[in-house]
This record gives C-alpha cells, structure tokens and sequence, in this order.
C-alpha cells in the first residue's frame, strides 16, 4: 500500500495546519458530576508519535476515545477544538463518525479478544473493515486482508485467515488487529496500552511492527501507557498526564531524561530498573490519587509532592518552560523570552 | 539488599534448606492413555533463611504453578518438597504439615482473591489464626501488629475490602499473610496489577517486613526490573523447566542461557534511547507445553540450537559459583 492519503479523505488536507491529524484544545470530559479530563491540549502531526503518560485515573483513555467520537451518552465532552484528520468530532453526526473510525483514524487496544470476534474468521474480520467502508468488492477485500495479515508479519496468512481468534497466540491476536487498524490505511493510529496484556519478547516484536507500519505510511500515532520503557523506545513527543491534567510535555528524551515536573521526576524514580545495581530503597510516591485532588484549584499533586510548598495552593497554568516544554508547576522558570506578545519585564 | 549471605550447602551451615523443591514437576490431566501437560518438569530449588529467590519468565512458564508446589497448594506429580529437611509430599506427618501450611503464605496478583467482600477485613485477616484456634486476644493483638506492620491504622479492621484502594488491599493481603507469622512468603505477581508509585510502596514495604522478620520470599514475575531490585537470586524458567539460575548481579550482567539473553534483551527502560534496537530477536512462537521439543526445550528458538541440542537434553550444570545453566553452549556469542 502507498503512504499517500486516500482519495475519500480530501478534507484532511484542506483542514490546514500542515499535516495535523489530531487536533485538540481545552478538552474536558465527565462522567456525572465529576470531571476526569480537564482541559488537555494534544497536537499530532503525520509522521509522528505521541507519547500519553499516565497512571490509573489520569484520564489518558478518556483523551483517546474522545479523538476517536467513541464515548458514549454518560459522558460529557467540551472543548475548543477537538478535530481528527480535519474532521470537527464535536458537530459531526454518528454517520460521519463512522465513516471517520477504522478509515482514517483508527486504534489499537489493550486486550485482543475484546477487539475481535471470536465466532468470525480471522480472514472476515479484516475483510469485513473494506466492505464496510466500500473500499473493495467481496473477492478484493478476501486477498487485500491476506496481504494485510502478511503486512503485519503473520506466518502463513492464508492458512491463518481461515483460522478463529482462540487458535492464535496473545501477540498474533494483537496482529491482526493492527491489521484491522491498518486495513483503511489510517492518517492517525491510537494505541491505548497496545502491548500491556502480553510478554516482553512478544512485546518489543509488536512495538516493532507499529514502528514500522507508523514510519512506512507516514501515519501519526498517539501512544497511551503507563510504560516509561515502551514510551521512551516509541514515542518522539511526550505528554504527562495527573488527575487529568497535562503537567509536562516535551520530547521523549527531554521530559524522561530530564523531567521538569516534580510527579514526572517521582515517576521515573518510582520504577525499579533492571540495569540498576541492586539498590536500596525506591523512591515511592506518598498517598494516592483521591477525588479531592480532583477538585483542588491549585496543584493537583500537591498531596503527594515531596517538594509541596505554600504557592502550591494557588491555581498552576501550564507554563512554556523551554522551546516546546512545558511544566504545571511554579517552581519552573517561564522561559524567559517568548515569541510572541509585547516583551514586557 | 540482603546483607545476610545467600544460604549455600558449603557455608558451614549445616541446617538443611528452609524450603527445598527436590526435582518437583506437575502434569495436569493425566490419566489412563493421556499423557497430560507438564506444566513443571524436573524443578529443583532451595530457599534459605531471610532470603529472597526470583522466580522469573513468560506465561505459561510453570513459574505460578511452581509457586503453588513450593506451598503445596498443589501436590507436585514428581519429586518432593522438604520444610527444614522434612518431606511434605509423601504422607508427611500430619503435625508437621500443620506446621508447613502456618509457615508457608502466600500473597497473589489479585488482593481481592485474599479478602472475603462479606467479611471485615480484620475478619479475613485473623481467619487464619482461628484456623489454629488462637486465642481471642493474642488474635486482637496480632492482627494490631500485622496492620502496623503493613502501614495501615489499626482501625482499618472494622472496614470492608471495598472501601480500600488497590494498593491497600494488596497491604492488607500481606497482613493476613504475615498474621501466623511465616517463615516463607510465596509472592506471585504482586504488584503487576499496581500503578508505579504504589508498586514503589509495596516493594518497600516488602523490604522492610524481610529485614524485621527475616521471612524468606520466593518472589514470581515478569517484571525483570522488580525481580533484579528485591532478589538475591533469580531462577529463569521456560517451558516448566529452570533453564538458568544465579545470583542476581550475575544474571543481570552475564546472563549465560540463550533464552536469558534474548529475555532481558527485550526489556525496555525509560530514558534509555537505545530502544528495541539492541533486541535478540527469537525465532517463532513460544511452543505449546503439550509439544515441548524434544532435547531442550528452547532448541526450537535458540539461534545456537545444533543437532546435539535438539536430541540431547542439557542438565542444570554450575558454570561458575552459585551459577547454573541448563545449556550445551553456555555464554557463546552467535
């Protein structure tokens, strides 16, 4: 398959802003009363990948399924812009969603079998995401899905494609659905914990792939783990996320070699490392995430920071802290020169 | 992190192991013209005194399945387990069995599988110590102690698992573990179901509760980074068998068995840029434990793997002090 954008997409180009698959400003998301997302900012360009950090609660799925139209009527999405491959997610109705999901934006879970059908051939399955969006005819889509069953490094796709999800090892099954994901040659790939259910050795092969695949086509790819190892090893881009706020991003090397955030910094320092000399004691966090966290107007961590300190109680904007960094915390120097605005003291 | 020496035969200590797997395996559903799965073939094992052993590899490994040998939840179909010298396979003495099911605990992935929904949790946690019919106030004092120890406030007892987080409950898991006071503690996968800073508290926690205690941990994982930072010694298993054993450092900078270099091969650590790049990549799929290759088990994937290997199966042999590898061509680049 070719790299080149498909021609049922022509508004993906025409939304500007160069190659930006993912679009979002000031998204908020709620479930009831409380609010899990609170107003997070993510970019994607083609050709990238984007690493989302974060732990348990930290509203790093609810980011990804709100990109992909996919939460349902219990929760509550708000945003200033929220745009997958030029298309507007908010004013877009069910039929435009679902021409937009498993086409150009796509995604990749956690956990194969809730992914696919375990009655349905292998085969059918991926054919099935051609037919639907009249991509091939019924012979057309059965070759083009043992081409994408080969695509994603599956030992003898014919056979395979005649087979059922059960007879197929935990990594094979996260092949195929990277081979459903890829069957409408995606702009934007969301992997959500994409390799989290299964073993190291199978986890780097699959790492590999998505590489691949990501680089070959060009695609932009937004990364959620809670993995430091998988997202140093993919991403290009980093966002931190805490109780559902950004409070770091930058590249992959700066944020987790260098991190700006006292939570990133006890993140890093909270996970033992194989490479490490057997040592003394890890540094834990103190406490854990609590609703109340949630509803504070300053930091959010502020209950588990070692560093806390009276300005913490006041509210902490996202700060530019270096040439695209950026950190929620006071303690961090703006950057002292900034482009754009009237260069006051 | 253990200052204690490892318990090695030559030491001078004369006491037999604390616990010891004597070529223990386990075939689930053989019977008349099945041959079964051997989940664990051929395992042995030694535990010392105050010390921690890892226990690492991928699913379907036999490592849980060991796990539940070494505590004889599970009755090995080959081999014997011995507590302090003594066998507790073969018509063990009935005291001395009671003694071996208060001494041998066991903490699980899932807290929740620990801790009765119905129950209090102080209830869960006595429960054992009513099983040996304690008394009611050494039980009270007891379960006081072991709440304390595991960071929680006594008052937590009166409260059910629901109102308690994920890591809580896995404290309160190891409290009713720690409750009649054991001398080894079987740990499986007990912190892959937690965040990273709450694995951080439990793994100090576990540290801490070995240094007072002196408990002995067989530690199950696949979390090489977590094996390497509580273990003295770490066991490599594939396809139910032990295919390299040694101590910690060791393992971690001169792995000698194939399939361990390809293992830690894969892992990747934050901030370290080299990625998958320096990956070995094995060959193939992880065989089914009802088709293990005939030879070695790993000859099927091994990039070494000659004809020897694929007919002959290597023993567990001592390539240097403590260091044990179950291979014909230990150590060789390729």
């Amino acid at each position: 398959m070719t790299a080149g954008a498909p021609t049922t997409a022509p508004a993906a180009t025409a939304a500007g802003a160069g190659g930006r698959v993912l679009d979002t400003s000031g998204l908020r998301i709620g479930f009831g009363g409380s609010e899990v997302v609170s107003g997070v900012d993510l970019r994607v360009e083609r050709g990238e990948v984007v690493g989302l950090i974060g732990e348990s609660g930290c509203g790093k799925s609810s980011v990804a399924l709100a990109a992909m139209g996919l939460l349902g009527p219990g929760a509550s999405v708000g945003a200033d812009r929220l745009e997958a491959c030029g298309t507007d997610l908010l004013s877009s109705g069910p039929r435009a969603l679902e021409s937009l999901r498993g086409d150009r934006v796509a995604m990749v879970f956690q956990e194969p079998m809730t992914s696919l059908n375990p009655c349905m051939r292998i085969g059918a399955q991926v054919a099935e995401v051609l037919r639907i969006h009249g991509r091939a005819n019924r012979q057309e889509a059965r070759d083009r899905a043992v081409e994408l069953l080969h695509a994603v490094e599956i030992p003898s796709p014919e056979r395979r494609a005649r087979q059922f999800p059960h007879e197929l090892s935990g990594g094979m099954r996260q092949r195929v659905v990277i081979a459903i994901a890829m069957a409408g040659n995606p702009q934007l790939l969301l992997a959500d914990e994409p390799t989290t259910a299964l073993d190291v050795t199978v986890q780097a092969e699959i790492l590999h792939l998505l590489r691949s695949l990501q680089q070959e086509h060009g695609m932009g790819m937004l990364l959620i783990s809670h993995d430091l190892g998988v997202i140093t090893a993919m991403c290009d881009r980093v966002q931190v996320m805490y109780a559902g706020q950004v409070v770091e991003s930058g590249t992959t090397g700066q944020v987790l070699t260098a991190p700006r955030h006292p939570y990133t910094r006890a993140l890093l320092a909270a996970v033992p490392r194989m490479r490490d000399a057997d040592g003394g004691r890890l540094t834990a966090i103190r406490g854990q995430l609590t609703d109340d966290d949630r509803r504070r107007p300053g930091c959010r961590f502020a209950s588990r920071c070692p560093s806390v300190a009276e300005a913490c109680t006041a509210p902490q904007p996202l700060r530019e802290v270096g040439a695209g960094r950026t950190s929620r915390c006071w303690r961090e120097p703006e950057k002292e020169t900034t482009t754009k605005g009237d260069g006051d003291e | 992190m253990n200052e204690t020496p490892v318990e090695v035969r030559t030491d001078g200590d004369t006491r037999p192991p604390l616990l010891e797997l004597a070529g223990v395996g386990h075939t689930f559903g053989h019977g008349p013209g099945r041959s079964g799965v051997r989940a664990v073939d051929d395992v042995s094992l030694t535990l010392g005194r105050g010390e921690t052993v890892g226990l690492v590899g991928e699913s379907g490994c036999g490592k849980s399945t060991l796990g539940r040998i070494a505590t004889r939840l599970y009755r090995p179909t080959q081999g014997a387990v011995r507590f302090e010298g003594r066998d507790m396979t073969h018509r063990p003495d009935g005291t001395d069995l009671k003694a071996f099911r208060r001494a041998v605990q066991m903490v699980f992935q899932d807290p929740n599988s620990s801790l009765n929904p119905r129950l209090p949790v102080g209830a869960s946690i006595e429960e054992p110590l009513r099983a040996r019919r304690v008394p009611r106030a050494d039980r009270r004092d007891r379960l006081a102690r072991v709440l304390e120890e595991v960071g929680l406030d006594r008052t937590a007892a009166v409260r059910y698992p629901h109102e308690f987080s994920g890591g809580q409950r896995q404290r309160l898991a190891l409290a009713r573990a720690l409750a009649p006071q054991p001398a080894v503690i079987v740990l499986d996968e007990p912190t892959s179901a937690l965040d990273v800073s709450i694995q951080a508290q439990i793994l100090n926690l576990l540290q801490d509760i070995q240094q007072q205690d002196r408990i002995a941990y067989l530690f199950i994982s696949h979390n090489l980074g977590v094996v390497r930072h509580l273990s003295s010694r770490v066991a490599v298993m594939y396809l139910g068998s032990i295919v390299e054993l040694a101590p910690s450092r060791r393992l971690f900078e001169a792995p000698q068995h194939p399939y361990s270099r390809a293992l830690l091969s894969s892992v990747l650590e934050p901030g370290d840029s080299s990625g998958t790049g320096g990956r070995i990549e094995l060959k193939g799929e992880l065989p089914s434990p009802t088709d293990v290759p005939a030879g070695c088990p790993f000859s099927s994937r091994c990039w070494l793997a000659d004809d020897r290997c694929r007919a002959e199966r290597p023993a567990l042999v001592e390539q240097a002090p403590g260091h044990l590898t179950a291979c014909h061509k230990p150590g060789e680049a390729g």
